[in-house]
């Protein structure tokens, strides 16, 4: 079946609208953005970054192991008196 | 070929629905990732982590493969066409960015989650496992835009559209001619 010749936006001008000149600036700018972090994060950015410490072997369980103490950039609870 | 209006009306509910069904499976997937990064417990982190590999899975990448499939079906089979219309183009390629992203992140969050069910993870091991929020905030906001894209779709033929279509009007005009003249 043959489309329709008075189809949607029929008398359009061909050039390239506003709107997606303005999403593509945008979606660039991302990309560039996301680039620049992963550049200057090194290593952290690839699909082996979320699975653990550069290959170091975790360290035993242990029974003493509590919440927020081994958190990187969680600081231990200081101990007073 | 454009499919006939029942067809037409059975691949709209189901483009819709998968579609809108990713959205709810990233939302929900947001909301552990987010449970991640906030929580310092390592029952919700482990029970997070795992519950991520599962939703991630056998909801979001199913559900992001059947959109992107049920999509091409939806623009090849209807008068929007596939490279027509900007507003078609700019979601298929969001929408095949985000299915690409998706899945090379979906091998890492199901390792991730192994190591969180395997009950000899310490738990100096699994709070050093980063979130994964850049991926689920900036997947969610990529598929809003798909879906303010197909719900407005905002005009503007691309230039192989523009030619196309002049095509059909000269042969349409040409068939009015030569049906007038005969007539």
């Amino acid at each position: 079946m043959e489309r329709a010749p008075g189809g949607p936006a029929a008398n359009e001008d061909p050039g390239t609208p506003r709107w997606v000149k303005v999403l593509g600036v945008v979606v660039v700018a991302v990309l560039v953005l996301a680039l620049a972090v992963a550049l200057t994060m090194g290593d952290d950015h690839g699909p082996d970054r979320h699975t653990g410490r550069d290959g170091v072997d975790d360290p035993p369980p242990t029974a003493s192991a509590e919440p927020g103490h081994d958190r990187p950039g969680v600081a231990a609870p200081i101990a007073i008196g | 070929m454009i499919m006939r209006p029942r067809l037409r009306k059975l691949a709209l509910a189901m483009h819709l629905t998968v579609a809108v069904g990713w959205i709810g499976a990233v939302l929900a997937y947001l909301v552990l990732d987010v449970s991640v990064a906030t929580s310092e417990d390592p029952r919700v982190l482990r029970a997070a982590w795992i519950a991520m590999g599962l939703v991630v899975s056998s909801a979001v990448v199913p559900l992001a493969l059947a959109t992107l499939l049920t999509g091409l079906a939806m623009s090849l089979g209807t008068k929007w066409g596939l490279f027509w219309h900007w507003w078609v183009v700019m979601s298929l390629l969001l929408t095949v960015a985000a299915v690409l992203v998706l899945l090379v992140e979906e091998p890492v969050v199901t390792a991730n989650a192994a190591r969180a069910a395997d009950p000899t993870t310490s738990t100096r091991a699994l709070l050093a496992i980063p979130p994964t929020l850049p991926h689920s905030v900036g997947g969610l906001i990529v598929l809003l835009v798909i879906q303010v894209l197909n719900v407005y779709k905002p005009r503007g033929l691309t230039a192989y559209g523009w030619h196309r279509l002049q095509g059909q009007r000269q042969r349409f005009e040409r068939r009015r001619a030569s049906a007038g003249g005969s007539g």
